[in-house]
């Protein structure tokens, strides 16, 4: 790349809750990618690497505190209490400044050597998010890993976001976009689901994840009640999808009373079936047409209910990109010899 | 420019400490809000013109005359100036001066970011002659601390530059960045001064509607009053946030501190902040849609920040939504 061109940066966060067995290991492994690329000239430059101290219950903060005196690129965050991952992310996004951001989990389970092969996905696909997908079960747990499937498979066809079966914490985002997202976020947005606000395209690379914390040692940072309020966060930042359903059900409902409210109106004068019991058939079509009535006006007023909440959430008209600098990281990982095989 | 004063500073054993402000905009208004709450107090107000070079010989020697009877007899605060119609005490000692301390601060800045080279002389020449005043004070009164504090502009000296560092070099592009860091040289080249340099990035905050605005009050004003913003940037536009009040605590800190060593100080928040991002916080503030147009031009698109390590001790800045909230509050 020409020497007057400012090279293209990209920025890692990490947030960290129980890593100090790790955070030595990941900061090297950082590392060797950043001398690697300053090695080989390439157009990308590994420039700061956030770890976000989330109230860490070990004694991470002390070992990240040593590593940011070692590693100059390095920035520890300490947030005030436990704020959860989802949080810590967002709070490090809007610390950096590359150009693309990778987040990643603290305990090894997402290498560092894979981060060019999303580098790689994003500049041939044009993606804006690519998120790494495990080949195989990740926490070789059977219940964890179908659990998680098929709950992820549940949310997408709940919310009509094809992608959620994708998601994985280990994900490179355009810089741009990881920062807008992460600025419209509220403590209950989902930041998945606010990233899909501001992009389509979403691409993934299948590579092979262990969770190796939970498979050594049988612990994780995720218990269930974690995993429930994930769970809850997600479909509560896509409830809109939810909240047409139910209006829909309204609608259908309404019609039904009517449809079925003009047999009985008929039937009265035609007889087609006798109804011995006096005043039924005003009764029925009364109540059910009151209550269709009732449950298109809710309907209507879920509707306007959504586009509120779009509004609270912080859902964009628009939002502009620049991707001209995907050419030059193109040019340099398609030059088979600085790719890693990773 | 205003004097300040402040004796018998319950710490210190009889210090008397004297505040030469030049430059009462945004920061100084704060710098001067801060040295009134470390029980400093204003004794005077003078002119002092940027442009006009025969006036300024006058006022120079009003300033001179007025901090030299501020010297001798602190407690009255003698002498209202005459207009340059005296002389200056000519020899020093006569009357052995209480005061033993005297910071000099350079917080002017009249063209500002978009000045043109033709209008930085006439800034260079006021400077110089306010740092000449300094460095005739020191002689003057060998035995009292003389201290020249600067306010320069990390935003113009790294502009352009991202994850700015203790390493990182300045780069001035513009004018502005280049009167700037010849005037950071000038107080170098001083070395009977204790000189202070200190580096803001982008500094927002309400001292005013007769001040310069700057971007975040500007956004606050115009949504309140559903006026459209001109932005001249991009969304995404990254730059470094510093909330004007914690720059002038900061000087006025190093002011009522009793440090003899220069130094620069790099004041960046550290987190570099998209203008979506403010957007979006002073939506949420004001509530209501703000109705922007962007104009994209030259490198006001170009981002600017600067990494943690860069702050020095005792810099701690306040967050940026809590700034706007705090700068909103100043404007209601």
């Amino acid at each position: 790349m020409p020497d007057n061109l400012e090279k293209i940066r990209l920025s890692v966060v990490i947030p960290v809750y129980s890593g100090e067995n790790y955070l030595e290991a990941l900061a090297q492994q950082l590392d060797e990618l950043r001398s690697r690329w300053i090695e080989n000239k390439a157009p990308i430059s590994l420039s700061e690497a956030i770890f976000v101290d989330d109230a860490a219950i070990d004694n991470s903060l002390h070992v990240l505190n040593s590593l940011s005196e070692r590693y100059p690129w390095i920035t520890v965050l300490t947030l005030s209490r436990n704020f959860g991952q989802h949080p810590a992310t967002e709070a490090g996004i809007l610390y950096t400044s590359g150009d693309w951001v990778v987040t990643m989990d603290e305990d090894l389970q997402h290498p560092p050597a894979l981060i060019e092969a999303l580098l790689t996905k994003a500049v041939t696909d044009g993606c804006d998010i690519v998120y790494a997908n495990p080949k195989h079960a990740v926490h070789q747990n059977l219940v964890r890993d179908l659990g998680s499937r098929y709950y992820k498979r549940i949310i997408a066809r709940l919310t009509g976001i094809k992608t959620i079966p994708l998601i994985n914490s280990f994900r490179l985002v355009r810089g741009t976009i990881a920062r807008a997202a992460s600025s419209v976020c509220s403590h209950d947005t989902y930041l998945d689901i606010a990233l899909t606000w501001f992009t389509e395209r979403i691409g993934f690379v299948r590579v092979d994840l262990k969770d190796k914390r939970l498979i050594e040692s049988g612990e994780s940072g995720y218990n269930l009640r974690k995993l429930l309020s994930h769970a809850r966060r997600m479909i509560l930042s896509t409830q809109t999808k939810a909240l047409r359903i139910g209006g829909l059900l309204g609608i259908l409902t309404f019609f039904l009373s009517l449809s079925f409210g003009s047999y009985i109106f008929l039937n009265y004068f035609f007889e087609w079936t006798v109804m011995d019991v006096q005043g039924w058939a005003s009764i029925v079509v009364i109540s059910s047409f009151l209550g269709g009535l009732s449950l298109l006006l809710i309907a209507i007023v879920i509707e306007y209910i959504s586009i509120i909440l779009l509004h609270t959430q912080g859902k964009p008209t628009f939002f502009l990109v620049d991707r001209s600098g995907d050419k030059l990281l193109l040019d340099y990982f398609t030059g088979s010899k600085n790719a890693d095989p990773a | 420019m205003l004097i300040l004063h402040k004796s018998q500073d319950a710490e210190e054993k009889s210090v008397d400490s004297i505040v030469a402000v030049f430059g009462v905009g945004l920061i100084g208004t704060y710098l001067v809000q801060n040295l009134l709450k470390r029980q400093y107090s204003i004794i005077h107000n003078l002119p002092f013109s940027w442009q006009n070079s025969p006036n300024r010989k006058r006022e120079t020697a009003d300033i001179l005359y007025c901090i030299r009877s501020l010297m001798n007899n602190p407690d009255i605060g003698d002498g209202q100036p005459r207009g340059g119609l005296y002389a200056l005490p000519a020899q020093a000692g006569l009357n052995p001066a209480p005061t033993n301390r005297i910071d000099f601060v350079w917080s002017a800045g009249k063209g500002g970011f978009g000045m043109r080279k033709e209008e930085t002389s006439p800034e260079l020449d006021s400077f110089s002659e306010v740092v000449e005043m300094a460095i005739a004070t020191r002689r003057q009164n060998p035995d009292c601390l003389v201290r020249f504090h600067m306010l320069s502009s990390a935003g113009g000296l790294f502009e352009g530059q991202r994850n700015v560092n203790a390493d990182s070099l300045p780069n001035p592009r513009r004018p502005y960045a280049f009167l700037k860091l010849t005037q950071e040289k000038i107080l170098d080249d001083c070395a009977d001064l204790t000189c202070l340099i200190y580096r803001p990035t982008s500094v927002y905050g309400f001292a005013g509607l007769n001040h310069r605005m700057g971007l975040i009050p500007t956004l606050l004003l115009n949504g309140s009053r559903n006026k459209v913003c001109t932005i001249f940037g991009a969304p995404e536009t990254l730059r470094d946030y510093v909330w004007a009040d914690d720059v002038g605590a900061f000087m006025a800190e190093m002011i009522a501190s009793k440090t003899i060593a220069s130094g620069r100080f790099v004041l960046a928040s550290g987190k570099p902040s998209a203008l979506f991002e403010i957007l979006n916080h002073i939506e949420k503030i004001l509530n209501k849609r703000l109705y922007c147009h962007y104009i994209k031009n030259g490198s006001n698109t170009e981002h600017n920040t600067f990494s943690a390590g860069t702050r020095p001790f005792g810099w701690k800045p306040l967050d940026i939504e809590t700034g706007i909230r705090k700068t909103y509050h100043a404007m209601l």
